[in-house]
């Protein structure tokens, strides 16, 4: 469950290449490999996902294999690969993460 | 003791606060150090005729018309560095270089960049943004692809300026128009 709340953060690319020496030393053809931006493919905040998720049940609907539905307010639906379950709101997440381990083992 | 206590606490998560809203490396700007960087090895690449560079005033010019892109990342990087013994200057100007006045011209945003791109004057290397410019007669253009810059060449408008451009340069270009 923690999985996609922690890749909400934004990684750096590999290397610091934003110091000018450090860039003058690579050659043209490896200039060329130099990554400029992240996977959101626009210079990002730390609290902007390069998903757009905003919340954890966005996050969780975009994860493959999770089904969340909301029923009202304080109700919702969720399944992990076909086991659905409907609990309340702080249940529902306990829910997802216990269908989880289970389908782990 | 307590009060004491609290007030640091507040600063201190206000400071961490303040570190989360800053751009992570400001990838933007790295675009452009790369840019920079880039400029400086173009330099390497090209030679010059000799009647340009006998017309500048002792230095090599590297002019940015319109708004500067690059910030303080060109003036970190060209320091300290030269073309064939002249010492690296950056000009910024706000209209059309007079005749000899540059060596490199960037080619920013501004209305008459594509008429100041296709005719800059003998022996001026223009480098712009994207795949339009050197099909609009710039010579190197900028192509951001899979989140790493390149460039396209067009090496029939160099030639016609006078400029020699190395093998080495055409090989890394994405695409080159002869």
């Amino acid at each position: 469950l923690l999985l996609p709340i922690v890749s909400v953060h934004t990684p750096r690319p590999a290397g610091d290449f934003s110091d000018p020496d450090a860039l003058k030393r690579r050659s043209l053809e490896e200039l060329a490999q130099t990554e400029v931006t992240t996977s959101s493919k626009e210079p990002g905040r730390a609290f902007d996902p390069p998903s757009a998720a905003t919340s954890i049940p966005e996050t969780l609907r975009r994860a493959p294999g999770v089904e969340l539905a909301g029923i009202d307010t304080n109700h919702s639906s969720s399944g992990i690969r076909g086991i659905g379950a409907r609990l309340t709101r702080p249940a529902a997440l306990v829910g997802i993460r216990r269908t989880g381990y289970a389908q782990l083992t | 003791v307590t009060q004491v206590t609290t007030y640091v606490r507040r600063i201190a998560a206000l400071l961490f606060a303040a570190l989360l809203t800053l751009p992570i490396g400001a990838e933007g700007s790295l675009e452009y150090a790369v840019k920079a960087t880039y400029l400086l090895k173009f330099t390497r690449f090209v030679v010059w005729p000799q009647s340009t560079m006998a017309a500048s005033s002792g230095t090599f010019n590297i002019c940015i018309l319109g708004p500067d892109p690059f910030g303080k990342t060109l003036s970190q990087v060209i320091s300290g560095e030269g073309v064939d013994g002249r010492k690296i200057a950056i000009r910024r100007l706000d209209r059309e270089p007079q005749p000899g006045a540059c060596q490199l011209l960037y080619v920013g945003e501004h209305q008459e960049r594509s008429r100041i791109a296709s005719e800059p004057g003998r022996g001026v290397l223009t480098v712009g943004e994207g795949t339009d410019f050197v099909r609009n007669g710039g010579m190197i253009g900028f192509v951001v692809e899979n989140r790493r810059v390149t460039f396209d060449i067009n090496w029939r408008a160099a030639e016609a300026s006078g400029l020699k451009l190395s093998s080495g340069l055409l090989t890394v270009a994405k695409t080159v128009i002869r």
